[in-house]
């Protein structure tokens, strides 16, 4: 399951813990929402990173409590057409403020890439079908844009007013 | 598109030609033809299952979009399908365009 | 109308060369089927019963001679040569091959035209009153903001997965010819005690299988404050609607399972939290929008009316025409045409090649080459001088557009059906064609007045059954076509949904039973009320006594 970010294979060192393992007090370490919440005092007093699965259902307001000490969230595209996670990216980005890594999960297509990075996505896992070169040309695929106050792509020109900038 | 309830009588393969979309049916020689006369009739499960598999490998090979079995009925020899979806399906559109401005220039 | 600078057309111009490649990776075989038809859909390209159908967005209705022109040649060199007008305003083509799609694609380009989102789960073309602009009665026109929502939900980056199809609707006018109240989203403009224009906000409405009338969330936005109340509703759909059943996936459902007020709730707090000055449009581009749709320059009108009152008088058949096409302009002198696609006995909305070059001829010369479609299927020349109707209505004569029935009984609005869409159930426009040609007598027409008959093919209500005064929904049972009549329902600012009749009928009886209803109306009409204000004073009982009797 290759892991794109920026146009480009990188290596995934993150370790996805399950619920039975004990939670360690070190090293970089992915726990489901349930097991942050259940455990949020021994996850802030962690030293090595900590990453988060955000439900697609779920309310990105549930991590809000959570953030300070969250490094990566996941978010999941169950079906590529399911489009939820992109306003649980926006929401996490925009309105918690939130500024670490947010990764794309499940049927993601680089189709999508530039929507996605757009609304705040900096990495995805991928099922190996779409190599990294593809990746880089749907990412700069759409060099205009309409819609004002997302994340900017470079090369990416937004409409502002008489002139595009 | 899947029947209704599973389909006992004669099936034949049709699909839409993915360069063109147009509908075609599957012949015993493998080719895709528009013509419902020219069809594969399955006569039994296990020929409509290999007529399926044949279009399962026409997708692959990207010569059709979404094959489905139809179940027909052969009156005098032509090919009639069961259901009236099927029946407009390979009959085409019953209205015309060019008769209906031809009425309105006549008007 | 609205021109394209560099960055429009630079926009068009990498959504088709995008759209060119994933064409050819789907042709080669690197995109499945099922990941090309979310893509495909996005460009207006869907598959249908018979062939590809190409859906062409035509914003908020307006075209120029030259696009109805370039449409003309779409038909001829990659179609049967003709096009059919829908009730979104757009125009579809039935024939086209894949593999020259993308050459269709750099045709509409070259004209400012495109396919984008005229299908999937998207925002798709942003429709507006037809006669924006020029109507006698408007408050403000409309088209500016239509073409604001049409440029933000262009490609937008949250809001292209949806749970399902998204329409808005916009009007300027207290009489609601948008039929706002039928949308996701349906936005009027009013006027506030200071006199200043903003938007009530209406969301929920829509057709298909449940039909609702939307409800008002906000009875006054701001101009500056559209679209980040646009996206504050957008988000709370895209986070909260259903996704787990593609019935119950419109916004329509949303509001109706949290109820008004609880929508309104959340779509206030989402509200709240949008940094409005990152997300609005900024004033000087609204500006520069509304630019593009500052009225033209009208002459004086003058005595210009003598001619055409004096042909009023002199030619019956003109005047006949008249009376129904031309409608009051806001500019003295001036008149707005309807010009009917809907020939006794024919296809409504369809148009030959040769019929979209005599429009792009006659509007360049005589509309000042504005052309605007309506959701009702029919074209409008907007601009017309009262002193060229005649010409108009002859040349419109020549090219078989001059049937006199805009608003009567055979002015007809049918989906596709069965002849054409592969989600239908029923045949829809032959039954159009026996109730236009068993009630198309001049004489007849002329008594049953005005009336609304919309045909559709199936539970999906693209024909827009549920606000037809008479409404006719085909379905089937054991491989026979069958046709169940509402009545009472309107598109308009009384919107209202039509009420089932009764069991349906065959298509040999389901003209019969339209005629029977209309003949009862004008067995108990009073004071030369119309239809639908005679069914709104009498209810059901009387149409469904006299139906199911004589059938």
């Amino acid at each position: 399951m290759p892991l794109i970010s920026n146009g480009e294979v990188v290596a995934d060192n993150w370790n996805y813990l399950d619920d039975e393992f004990p939670l360690p007090s070190e090293g970089d370490v992915v726990l489901t929402l349930a097991r942050l919440e259940r455990e949020q005092d021994a996850v802030a007093r962690r030293t090595g990173k900590t990453g988060v699965e955000l439900p697609n259902s779920a309310d990105p307001e549930d991590l809000s409590a959570h953030l300070a000490n969250i490094d990566l969230v996941i978010l999941r595209f169950p079906a590529f057409t399911d489009g939820r996670a992109y306003s649980q990216a926006r929401v996490l980005r925009k309105r918690l403020g939130y500024e670490g890594e947010i990764r794309a999960a499940g049927n993601v297509l680089a189709d999508q890439a530039a929507f996605m990075i757009r609304c705040g996505f900096d990495s995805f896992e991928t099922d190996g079908r779409q190599p990294p070169e593809l990746w880089r040309r749907a990412a700069r695929a759409v060099t205009r844009a309409y819609q004002r106050g997302y994340e900017p792509v470079g090369g990416l020109a937004v409409r502002q007013g008489t002139a595009p900038g | 598109m899947t029947l209704a309830r599973k389909a006992t009588g004669p099936r034949l393969l049709t699909a839409n030609r993915l360069d063109d979309g147009l509908v075609v049916f599957l012949a015993p020689d493998g080719q895709w033809h528009p013509d419902a006369a020219r069809a594969a009739i399955a006569r039994n499960d296990a020929q409509a299952a290999a007529l399926e598999a044949d279009g399962a490998d026409a997708v692959r090979a990207n010569l059709v979009v979404g094959p489905y079995l139809v179940e027909i009925t052969e009156d005098d020899g032509s090919i009639v399908p069961v259901e009236h979806r099927e029946r407009r399906r390979l009959a085409g559109p019953s209205v015309s365009t060019s008769a209906s401005t031809a009425k309105a220039l006549a008007a | 109308m609205y021109r394209y600078d560099e960055f429009d057309a630079a926009f068009v111009r990498e959504r088709v060369d995008q759209f060119r490649e994933q064409v050819g990776r789907r042709l080669d075989g690197s995109l499945t089927e099922e990941e090309f038809r979310p893509l495909r859909l996005m460009n207006g390209l869907y598959l249908q019963l018979h062939a590809y159908m190409l859906r062409v967005a035509i914003p908020y209705g307006t075209l120029s001679s030259r696009q109805m022109r370039q449409l003309a040649g779409i038909a001829d060199d990659f179609d049967k040569g003709y096009g059919h007008f829908t009730t979104r305003q757009n125009i579809q083509f039935n024939w086209p091959k894949l593999v020259d799609v993308p050459a269709i694609l750099d045709r509409l380009a070259e004209v400012e035209m495109h396919a984008i989102q005229t299908s999937g789960n998207c925002i798709r073309n942003v429709t507006a009153d037809h006669w924006a602009g020029v109507a006698a009665d408007e408050i403000e026109d409309p088209r500016p903001y239509a073409e604001l929502l049409r440029q933000w939900s262009s490609l937008h980056p949250e809001f292209s997965f949806l749970p399902r199809k998204f329409k808005i609707a916009v009007t300027g006018a207290p009489k609601d010819r948008a039929a706002v109240a039928y949308h996701d989203i349906g936005l009027r403009i009013v006027r506030n005690e200071k006199g200043e224009t903003g938007f009530e906000v209406l969301v929920g409405g829509g057709m298909g299988r449940t039909p609702m009338i939307a409800v008002t969330v906000r009875n006054w936005v701001t101009k500056a404050d559209l679209l980040p109340y646009l996206d504050a509703i957008m988000r709370v759909y895209n986070l909260h609607g259903r996704r787990d059943n593609n019935y119950k996936a419109r916004v329509k459902i949303l509001v109706h399972e949290l109820g008004a007020e609880e929508f309104r709730r959340q779509v206030d707090a989402e509200f709240a939290q949008i940094d409005r000055s990152e997300i609005g449009v900024p004033p000087a581009e609204l500006e520069r929008i509304a630019t593009y749709f500052a009225p033209p320059s009208y002459e004086n009108a003058d005595a210009s009316d003598l001619d055409y009152h004096r042909a009023l008088k002199t030619d019956a058949s003109f005047a006949a025409w008249a009376e129904r096409s031309v409608a009051p302009h806001r500019v003295d002198g001036h008149a707005i045409v309807n010009i009917s696609l809907k020939p006794v006995g024919g296809i409504p909305g369809d148009a030959t090649s040769a019929q979209m070059r005599a429009v792009a001829d006659i509007a360049e010369r005589w509309s000042k080459d504005e052309i605007r479609v309506s959701h009702e299927q029919n074209l409008v020349l907007p601009q017309v001088r009262k002193r060229d109707l005649f010409a108009v209505w002859q040349a419109l004569t020549s090219a078989g557009l001059a049937t006199p029935n805009i608003g009567l009984v055979s002015d007809i609005i049918s989906c596709p059906g069965l002849d054409y869409c592969s989600l239908a159930t029923a045949r829809s426009i032959p039954i159009a064609q026996k109730i236009s040609n068993r009630l198309g007598d001049a004489r007849r027409q002329k008594e049953i007045g005005d009336i609304k008959i919309k045909i559709s093919g199936c539970i999906n209500a693209c024909g827009h059954h549920h606000a037809g005064h008479i409404g006719i929904l085909g379905l089937e049972k054991r491989g026979e076509e069958y046709y169940q009549i509402t009545l009472g329902g309107s598109g308009d600012e009384k919107a209202s949904i039509g009420e089932i009749i009764g069991p349906g009928f065959s298509s040999e009886t389901v003209t019969d039973a339209v005629e029977t209803i209309v003949d009862t109306y004008i067995g108990l009409r009073k004071d030369g009320e119309n239809f639908l204000d005679a069914y709104r004073r009498v209810g059901a009982a009387p149409f469904k006594e006299a139906v199911y009797a004589a059938h």
